[in-house]
């Protein structure tokens, strides 16, 4: 991948998955406060998972040049930036799997109460692991740059 | 809004609880056997994380699967009844492991 490229997806990477997070908290706040499944919560929750898997997907692409190009220098030096970057991508794949999940069971149930409860803590497990892979994700992204 | 399918609503509960804590046991299992160490998360030239997530998206999809086809929608309503308990202790348990073992 070259530089350019590099650059362009990482921070097209974590935009959309910041956009993704903000999308996400309008279902985890009108499930709690509206009765029913308003239309909109089921589409914001299909809205916000898409929108945290398409940033995912991206950072598949970018992890072989991460590997190549930052990993080994964080490494070198003992950097606490290379254990942070892992549990960021761990947490990240727990994201998409629980934001897919709550969307999801939304989408088929979510005119039972209790699918809704499940739904909602899903959603919100997505929601915490996506906003502490964000944080790292800054704090490697602050500290981690590639050496070109 | 379309009638609810509540066995399908469960299947897709399972697809997100299975994939997520398929990924950390394998993470965790790679991590104490050594396979995956933590020196070794960092220096292999292969990818283990593509191989986790495929596993555990694999691992998701063959139990929504089972769910969608073995679990009845009276039996998904019971199940629904339970899993907002259950639900916070395995994702808050997946959560800690993976900042306790990067």
């Amino acid at each position: 991948m070259t530089p350019e490229a590099f650059g362009w997806l990482t921070r097209l990477h974590g935009h959309l998955a910041v956009l993704g997070l903000a999308v996400l908290m309008h279902p985890i706040v009108t499930l709690r406060r509206r009765p029913g499944l308003p239309l909109w919560t089921r589409r914001t929750a299909e809205l916000g998972a898409l929108l945290l898997a398409i940033p995912f997907a991206m950072g598949w692409l970018l992890y072989p040049t991460y590997r190549g190009m930052v990993k080994p220098a964080l490494w070198q030096r003992g950097d606490p930036a290379l254990w942070r970057f892992e549990s960021k991508e761990h947490l990240a794949a727990l994201c998409v799997a629980l934001a897919v999940g709550g969307a999801l069971t939304l989408r088929f149930a979510g005119t039972e109460a209790d699918a809704r409860r499940t739904a909602w803590w899903l959603l919100l497990g997505a929601w915490i692991c996506g906003a502490l892979t964000a944080a790292l994700g800054i704090f490697v992204a602050g500290v981690a740059q590639p050496g070109w | 809004m379309s009638r609810a399918r509540p066995r399908l609503g469960l299947a897709s509960t399972a697809f997100g609880l299975v994939a997520a804590s398929s990924y950390v046991l394998q993470r965790l299992y790679a991590a104490s056997s050594g396979v995956e160490g933590m020196g070794v998360a960092v220096a292999t030239k292969h990818i283990p994380y593509y191989w986790r997530c495929d596993l555990a998206l694999i691992h998701g999809v063959l139990a929504a699967v089972l769910v969608g086809f073995a679990v009845s929608d009276d039996d998904a309503r019971r199940w629904f009844g339970r899993l907002p308990y259950a639900v916070p202790v395995v994702v808050g348990a997946c959560v800690v492991a993976m900042l306790v073992v990067p």
